[in-house]
């Protein structure tokens, strides 16, 4: 089966054509002036222009990859009207994803049409997360907080690094740690998350490359009182000059803060490394406990680093229970939503057909 | 030595006067109503022993109900002070430790005004107004944050510009760090350990405001509460840690209203919030037990209390490594077994093996409530406000350490410094 995942962004459109089960793709682009309703459909359709699609057959489906499915949502989907119905009726929650991805969904059906589509959501797996977990100590009733509730963003990559960890033989209390521009821990007891970092919208939780992580709310009307500034340049310093760039007064990445060395990053990195051990911390309370630490996003690899570092610090506070083993899934999020999408049409067409992962 | 120590409120002034360094309480009280005129009169509760007397003396600001006071304390000789003790709720980052006041400090104080806009003012002018009736009685400034001066730079930065932080003097401060610090204090002696040497996780829980903090070597690393009372657990009014973006949205959706986006916040969520009955989460969990449609929501909103504190409880002993002790004080922390063991409940791996019958009893404090091969202990230890204070003071004025008694008091509930607590922090 051939299957284009599309990742749709805010300004660009990254897709990649896997023609079977194999890790990295046949194809991968990116398209650029993305933005605006018309905008999808010339992006895909330059997209499709330059896949190589003489060789390679048609694309038999397609799997995009959004970021919020809201409590509507509790895994991948096959696109269908009542699906198109029910993602439309959250852009009150996601004023800007959503009706981008409405507008793509409906460039699909323009330029690949009668192609299957199938929606993984990012939100999925934590949309039964407890409530104890997913409240705010806030009115839930209240103009502004009617509700809000704590989702995770990198669901896919949680899923998918626990579900692997298992089959691996260590299920059980998982913390997973998904190292990506905004990183997210979560702990997950038995396949099912029961804490995250993430919170009602990604910019809560670990600091990311730009973006502040948790601050004390405070912070929002102090800066909004001594500079004047309203709402959207609150927003702009928050998440795009703030956390680990904002520490170290460049532009960096996670994996430059976790492996370079360099000393001009040395406060980003103790900063990250400490918010990471308090998640722990507070995931190893959540699980009662801890069994394995599994890896997961695009830095996966600075898990090497990441791994025996945090065994080490939580061997200290924990003084019972077995030794703690960690572990790491370097699949990309494209290969993951290749996944949903195949998942979903075998399981549409009711055949005992197996997706056979490539060994983590 | 006899310290006075006094803790500020908008409209009140408690008090209290400590001989040191035997620790014994001589006299106290709570001026009340003070400022402009209200429905009742001002008045003075005032105690010495057992003995509680009642005086109606108008105040119209805290310099006259100093004045007040003293006159009471005149009448007997030995109830004369000889220094003064100011709680002062933030030091901001020039105070890090309690200082005695002179004419920089004062200055200094001034300059840091608007740190806590609520509690600040009135204790800096108390203490300019105490400093110029006695210019000859030493005073002693307490701060709230001191304890907390020790909290390591990638602990107390937050992930913003640097430029951004160092113009607002935005980091994480703490709060609560007396209490912290005293209970950190009474933990060692009754573990028979140097406070130098002592690793522990204090739960400041009061029916108002709740920190934990995070010690190592006897100094604080980190606390749940950061550049305001705001951050960290579910409070009786506050929501503790939220998104970010709720706050941008709120300032969005009512135009800017900062005042009303951080009253919400902090005034009218928390357990009140959640709950919509009532801020005290005592209240919330004896209706979470009654078989009412009220109680799914009671439910809940004790769930969401607990688990904040279970996380952060875990996320401190991953800090502190091997801690000797987890402590619980203040009024929730001290009178309400249920919250103590929900949240130690199945943390045996982290070493918490709570002792369910011990951890029922009515003893007098301070109580060891874990079991006997707990590998950490669990200490239920009365927080004592003024105590501490007056034991910085004196540690300020005589250059030593005080030496606390080798015995215990019995500390009760104290339901002067509860309200202190909650009020304030």
């Amino acid at each position: 089966m051939t299957v284009l995942a599309l990742l749709p962004a805010r300004t660009e459109l990254g897709y990649a054509l896997f023609t079977d089960t194999a890790r990295t793709p046949a194809w991968v682009g990116r398209s650029g002036d993305y933005r605006g309703p018309r905008a999808a459909r010339s992006a895909l359709a330059g997209a499709r222009e330059r896949l190589p699609l003489a060789a390679m057959g048609s694309v038999d489906a397609i799997g995009v990859r959004l970021p919020f499915g809201g409590e509507l949502f509790r895994r991948a989907e096959l696109l269908s009207a009542d699906t198109r119905r029910r993602l439309a009726s959250l852009a009150p929650n996601s004023p800007l994803a959503v009706p981008a991805a409405l507008g793509l969904l409906d460039a699909c059906g323009d330029v690949f049409p009668g192609t299957p589509v199938v929606l993984a959501f990012e939100t999925a797996f934590f949309a039964d997360l407890p409530t104890r977990e997913r409240l705010y100590a806030v009115d839930g009733a209240g103009n502004g907080t009617r509700g809000l509730r704590r989702y995770g963003y990198h669901g896919l990559f949680h899923q998918a690094a626990v579900a692997a960890a298992a089959r691996a033989g260590n299920a059980g209390r998982v913390l997973s740690v998904c190292l990506e521009p905004r990183p997210e821990i979560a702990a997950v007891a038995g396949g099912r998350p029961v804490m995250v970092t993430g919170g009602a919208t990604p910019l809560e939780g670990l600091p990311g490359q730009t973006s502040c992580g948790e601050i004390d709310p405070a912070i929002v009307w102090v800066l909004a009182r001594a500079n004047g500034w309203g709402p959207e340049q609150i927003n702009h310093v928050l998440t795009r000059d703030s956390g680990l760039s904002g520490l170290a007064g460049e532009r960096v990445s996670v994996l430059d803060v976790l492996t370079s060395g360099r000393p001009q990053l040395q406060l980003a990195r103790d900063v990250l490394e400490y918010r990471m051990l308090l998640a722990a911390g507070a995931g190893v309370a959540a699980l009662s406990g801890l069994d394995h630490i599994v890896f997961s996003g695009r830095f996966a690899r600075a898990s090497d680093v990441v791994g025996p570092w945090l065994v080490e610090r939580l061997s200290a506070c924990r003084r019972d229970g077995p030794a703690l083993t960690w572990s790491s899934l370097l699949l990309s999020l494209e290969r993951l939503t290749a996944d949903h999408t195949v998942a979903v049409l075998a399981a549409g067409l009711g055949g005992a057909r197996h997706v056979d992962r490539v060994a983590v | 030595m006899k310290i006075l120590v006094f803790n500020c409120g908008s409209s009140s002034l408690k008090y209290r006067l400590i001989e040191m360094p035997s620790e014994r309480e001589l006299a106290g009280g709570e001026a009340q109503r003070v400022g402009p005129p209200t429905a009742e009169p001002a008045r003075i509760v005032h105690r010495v022993g057992q003995a509680e007397t009642v005086h109606v003396v108008p105040m119209a600001s805290h310099a006259v109900a100093f004045d007040e006071v003293m006159t009471l304390l005149r009448r007997e000789e030995r109830l004369v002070p000889q220094a003064l003790a100011h709680r002062v709720v933030h030091g901001g980052a020039r105070f890090t430790d309690a200082v005695k006041v002179d004419d920089e400090v004062l200055q200094q104080l001034d300059g840091i005004r608007s740190l806590a806009p609520l509690h600040n003012p009135p204790a800096t002018a108390l203490i300019a107004a105490c400093r110029q009736r006695h210019p000859d009685m030493p005073e002693v400034a307490v701060f709230d944050t001191a304890y907390h001066a020790t909290i390591p730079e990638f602990a107390h930065t937050y992930p913003l510009p640097r430029a951004v932080s160092a113009q607002l003097g935005i980091r994480k401060y703490g709060f609560h760090g007396t209490s912290h610090r005293y209970v950190a204090e009474e933990a060692s002696r009754y573990l028979g350990k140097d406070l130098s040497e002592l690793s522990a996780v204090s739960c400041h829980l009061g029916s108002g405001g709740a920190s934990l903090c995070a010690i190592v070597n006897g100094q604080s690393v980190d606390n749940t509460m950061g550049f305001s009372p705001l951050q960290g657990l579910v409070m009786s009014t506050r929501s503790g840690d939220v998104d970010p973006a709720l706050a941008m949205n709120l300032l969005a959706l009512t135009e800017g209203d900062l005042d009303g986006v951080e009253a919400l916040l902090n005034q009218r969520s928390g357990v009140l919030g959640l709950s919509g009955a009532s801020g005290d989460i005592r209240d919330v969990i004896a209706a979470s037990g009654l078989d009412s449609a009220d109680a799914v929501r009671a439910v809940q909103t004790v769930g969401v209390y607990l688990w904040r504190i279970r996380k952060y409880l875990g996320a401190y002993l991953a800090v502190v490594g091997k801690a000797d002790a987890v402590i619980f004080t203040d009024t929730i922390g001290e009178t309400v077994p249920y919250v103590r063991w929900a949240v130690c409940a199945g943390l045996a791996e982290l070493g918490l093996r709570l002792d369910a019958v011990r951890n029922r009893s009515t003893a007098a404090l301070p109580l060891d409530i874990s079991t006997a091969d707990s590998p950490v202990r669990i200490l239920v230890i009365a927080t004592n406000e003024e105590l501490a204070i007056a034991r910085r003071a004196f540690a300020v004025l005589t250059g030593r350490a005080s030496r606390p008694r080798a015995t215990f008091i019995a500390h009760r509930r104290r339901g002067a410094a509860a309200e202190i607590h909650g009020a304030v922090a």
